[in-house]
């Protein structure tokens, strides 16, 4: 499989998002307990496209509003226009009033209405048992280097992404 | 050389999220969310060559992104348990996404799960030819066609009009022909728009810098591996 995922970057089926960041988001929930390597191939494919859609949506709202820089307004009308995304993304978007607000204020109450994070932390723990001793060794340690640290476990959540790879199709 | 750059690559990426939130959340904060560069970067080759992005719309999209991934993920894992599986495959996640709306995906995606399949099928054939061809090169061209495929997927939804336009704009190219001299077109083309976000705003230029540092360390990265 390591290899398989050299070649997709070499090739021209390169995905854009990291492939343990990605598994790690679909473990939040409970209930998913394995994920095959092509289901997480699709998962980042789709949400290739989901995210263009909506880019492509909101710069339409921008431009018919005559604005060159594309806000949280027009993510919300694209939002609206859309019934399958606005099935499940309404609620998540931060409420208009807060929208007037700066920019601070906006990002703790919109954030906090995702997923929350005792039931993040519990999947975490079922996952990547072993990373999480490394995160707690890390952080009391050298507190100035927090996020050059958070992005360098990114490896070998990596790995241990791809190794349960092999098992799920043998 | 590997090591030094993912240093790099990393510092621009946390300090702003640092920043906001708190350092003892910030670890699980990112790791509830794809990195904000690689969001950034799809968004801005969707949107027209002089569109801007506020920083709030970023982390705003980044968050629905999250919540996407959860949504599709969600569906297909009630469809495993009801069959009484254990493993989420791509059938189930095929049928999510027609289930939850959004069957306009399927099309492309069961393209792209061809190529990969097709992929791992010939590993020795293709690693031959990634290793005579430049990566860069290869690259822009799978970029070129991935554009197409998916603004193609997009018009087939939209308007005669908005096809159009997207088009006008020049940042995409019409038709599956991908010669040498349009990628060369295509890299000047990134590059000035890269060139004009920087001199637009600091932030934004933070970012594609922080996206141009991002792919060579991966490749190389993945290469070594």
């Amino acid at each position: 499989m390591v290899m398989a995922d050299e070649e997709e970057n070499g090739v021209s089926i390169q995905l854009e998002f990291p492939k343990g960041r990605v598994k790690k988001i679909m473990a939040l929930d409970k209930d998913v307990k394995r994920v095959s390597s092509e289901a997480l191939f699709l998962v980042s494919r789709s949400t290739e496209l989901f995210l263009q859609f909506l880019a492509e949506k909101s710069a339409q709202v921008a431009i018919e509003k005559k604005r060159k820089t594309v806000n949280l307004e027009h993510i919300r009308v694209a939002v609206k226009r859309h019934q399958p995304t606005r099935d499940f993304l309404l609620d998540e978007l931060p409420p208009p009033s807060q929208a007037a607000k700066p920019d601070k204020p906006t990002q703790p109450a919109g954030r906090p209405k995702l997923d929350p994070a005792p039931r993040g932390t519990r999947c975490i723990d079922q996952f990547f048992r072993k990373p999480e001793p490394e995160n707690t060794a890390q952080a009391p340690g050298q507190p100035p280097e927090n996020p050059a640290q958070a992005q360098s476990p990114e490896n070998p959540d990596q790995d241990q992404a791809q190794s349960p790879v092999p098992v799920d199709e043998s | 050389m590997t090591g030094k750059r993912n240093q790099i690559t990393t510092s621009p990426v946390g300090s702003p999220t640092s920043g906001n939130i708190s350092d003892s959340s910030s670890s699980k904060e990112q790791d509830r969310f794809l990195p904000i560069a690689n969001v950034s970067r799809i968004m801005k080759r969707a949107l027209p060559a002089n569109a801007k992005i506020s920083k709030e719309a970023k982390e705003t999209v980044q968050e629905c992104v999250s919540e996407f991934i959860s949504f599709i993920t969600g569906e297909a894992s009630d469809k495993c348990q009801r069959e009484k599986r254990k493993t989420i495959n791509g059938d189930d996640l095929l049928w999510a996404m027609t289930t939850l709306g959004f069957e306009n995906y399927v099309g492309p995606l069961k393209f792209y799960l061809n190529n990969y399949r097709e992929t791992e099928g010939e590993k020795s054939s293709m690693a031959k030819q990634e290793e005579h061809s430049p990566t860069h090169q290869t690259n822009i061209d799978g970029v070129v066609v991935e554009i197409n495929k998916l603004h193609h997927s997009v018009a087939a939804t939209n308007k005669a009009a908005d096809f159009n336009t997207f088009s006008g704009g020049g940042f995409y190219s019409v038709g599956p022909q991908v010669a040498a001299p349009k990628s060369f077109t295509e890299i000047g083309g990134i590059n000035g728009y890269r060139e004009s976000s920087i001199a637009q705003s600091a932030v934004s230029g933070d970012h594609d810098a922080s996206g141009n540092r991002m792919m060579p360390p991966n490749l190389r990265y993945r290469v070594e591996w």
